[in-house]
């Protein structure tokens, strides 16, 4: 395998020889240190492969001994450049061509982002940009461990940033962080308010003075437990600590879901008419060039963005892209009753749960359906049993002085 | 020409004395006393190394010519891959390897 590719790049010349005694031809050459390889006998010749430098000297040797020389074929490299050798500019062609290759796979031309939900990408990439890392940098300027803390800094919601260059495509995989639910400290004394109308099904309180009941009908705002501790000796008040209430209370709650839908809708009938755009991408940019005028009323747009690349990696920063104009003609078409009933029931069920508390059990639900001429409504009406209040902090104002005048400063302790 | 038969007379009992030598020392024989070295990789190629010259070749039978006699190679298909000063690989299928001294 090697040495034949050594060959090919050396060239080699197979030649016939024929004569008196091709051994003797043969002795010779190899003494004069000509290599000499694949040598058959075929019929009245022998055929046998010799380098170029050898093939130079073996004149020689076949006027001593007398034997004929023809060449059959030439083989290699040198062959190949001599017949090329007066395209100089294809030569350069081709130079000039890998060095822009190796020129452009040293910069970034994509950016990957992974792991982004609640921040937007472009968010991301304006951040970059300011930092100057992008489509367009020279891979060597970017210090990847220096603009993902730059990234931290600027965008709050990151908490973590990994990126690597791979080809021409600079992966940067990112963790958000986990929105902080507001919590009043432990040690702050607090009420339990209720935060939605509902009838309380049970409460179990472990610090504080509960107020309600089972049973009792709570408004929004109501107190649910108080973190009023009243310390009472033989029924009358004899000292008031604060504490930050505690308790599991649950309540049935209703809820009114609402959902519409139009009865008719929209079909895109397409005709087989289809109009194409070209382009070309360079650098991140965009320009169509073959534009045939479009004559469609309404059409939809396809965009077909093809970058060349090598592998999937070594992305280059040219391209074409394609724009396809589908032709339509819009027809207007009813639901049936049923179609659209079950469309507003899945509608409704993905509204239900996504508002409704994780721990939220439904006790009850209906469902109604009211028709008019353009449109449905439904209405899920939806009794649930779920945990019911908020923390709310007693401020130092609100906190009760007792009657003989001792003020609130020993309260919280 | 007495020259060439003076130094015609002593190589055998040169070559005794070197025989000797390389057998005590646990020389290299090959090298010291100019032998060919054969090696043969199934029945498929033959290396040998150390030889004089080529005698007659043709894809049944090769004679190369040695230092210790002729090598006669016969055999079906035989070509020579490499041909150089120092070795030769015959490749084909071999049937039989024999000294004509």
């Amino acid at each position: 395998m090697f040495l034949s590719i050594w060959n090919y790049w050396r060239g080699y010349v197979i030649i016939n020889v024929w004569g008196f005694s091709v051994e003797r031809f043969m002795n010779l050459a190899t003494h004069k240190g000509i290599y000499l390889w694949d040598i058959k006998k075929k019929r009245n010749v022998t055929e046998m492969k010799v380098s170029i430098q050898g093939f130079k000297l073996l004149k020689q040797c076949a006027r001593k001994t007398k034997c004929k020389v023809t060449i059959i074929e030439k083989k290699g490299w040198p062959f190949v450049a001599h017949r090329y050798r007066k395209r100089r500019l294809f030569a350069l062609g081709i130079i000039v061509c890998l060095c822009l290759l190796y020129f452009l796979s040293s910069y970034v031309w994509i950016v990957d982002i992974q792991g982004n939900d609640r921040v937007s990408k472009e968010e991301i990439l304006e951040t970059l940009d300011r930092y100057g890392v992008g489509a367009g940098v020279r891979k060597r300027s970017i210090r990847v461990e220096e603009f993902g803390h730059y990234l931290m800094q600027e965008i709050k919601e990151i908490s973590w940033v990994a990126a690597h260059i791979k080809g021409t495509r600079l992966f940067i995989e990112l963790v958000e962080t986990v929105p902080k639910p507001e919590f009043i400290d432990i040690d702050t004394p607090c009420n339990i308010v209720a935060d939605k109308k509902g009838v309380i099904v049970s409460i179990a309180t472990s610090a504080g003075t509960p107020i309600v009941k089972a049973k009792d009908v709570v408004e929004e705002g109501d107190i649910l437990v108080s973190g009023e501790l009243l310390i009472k000796q033989e029924e009358e008040v004899k000292d008031i600590q604060y504490v930050h209430a505690l308790a599991d209370i649950k309540a049935k709650v209703w809820y009114v879901f609402k959902e519409e839908q139009d009865i008719s809708y929209m079909d895109k009938q397409y005709t087989d008419e289809v109009k194409k755009h070209y382009g070309v991408i360079y650098f991140n940019k965009q320009k169509i060039f073959l534009k045939p005028s479009i004559s469609f009323e309404n059409y939809d747009k396809m965009s077909n963005k093809n970058q060349i690349s090598f592998g999937k990696d070594f992305v280059l920063p040219f391209g074409w892209v394609v724009e396809e104009y589908h032709e339509y003609i819009p027809q207007v078409k009813k639901y049936t009753d049923t179609e659209i009933k079950q469309k507003l029931q899945k509608k409704l069920e993905k509204k239900i749960k996504e508002s409704l508390h994780p721990n939220a059990e439904i006790v009850e639900r209906s469902l109604e359906f009211e028709k008019d001429r353009k449109a449905m409504k439904a209405m899920a009406k939806i009794t649930v049993i779920e945990p019911i209040g908020k923390e709310e902090e007693i401020t130092i104002k609100e906190r009760r002085n007792l009657l003989n005048g001792t003020d609130g400063e020993n309260d919280s302790h | 020409m007495r020259k060439k038969e003076k130094k015609l007379e002593p190589p055998d009992a040169q070559q005794q004395v070197k025989k000797k030598i390389t057998n005590w020392l646990e020389f290299p024989k090959e090298v010291i006393l100019d032998l060919p070295v054969i090696s043969l990789i199934g029945q498929e190629e033959l290396y040998l190394e150390n030889y004089k010259g080529m005698i007659e070749y043709n894809d049944e039978r090769m004679r190369i010519s040695t230092s210790c006699g002729i090598l006669k190679i016969e055999g079906r298909g035989l070509h020579l891959k490499v041909m150089t000063t120092e070795n030769i690989v015959v490749t084909g299928t071999l049937l039989r390897i024999e000294y004509i001294i």
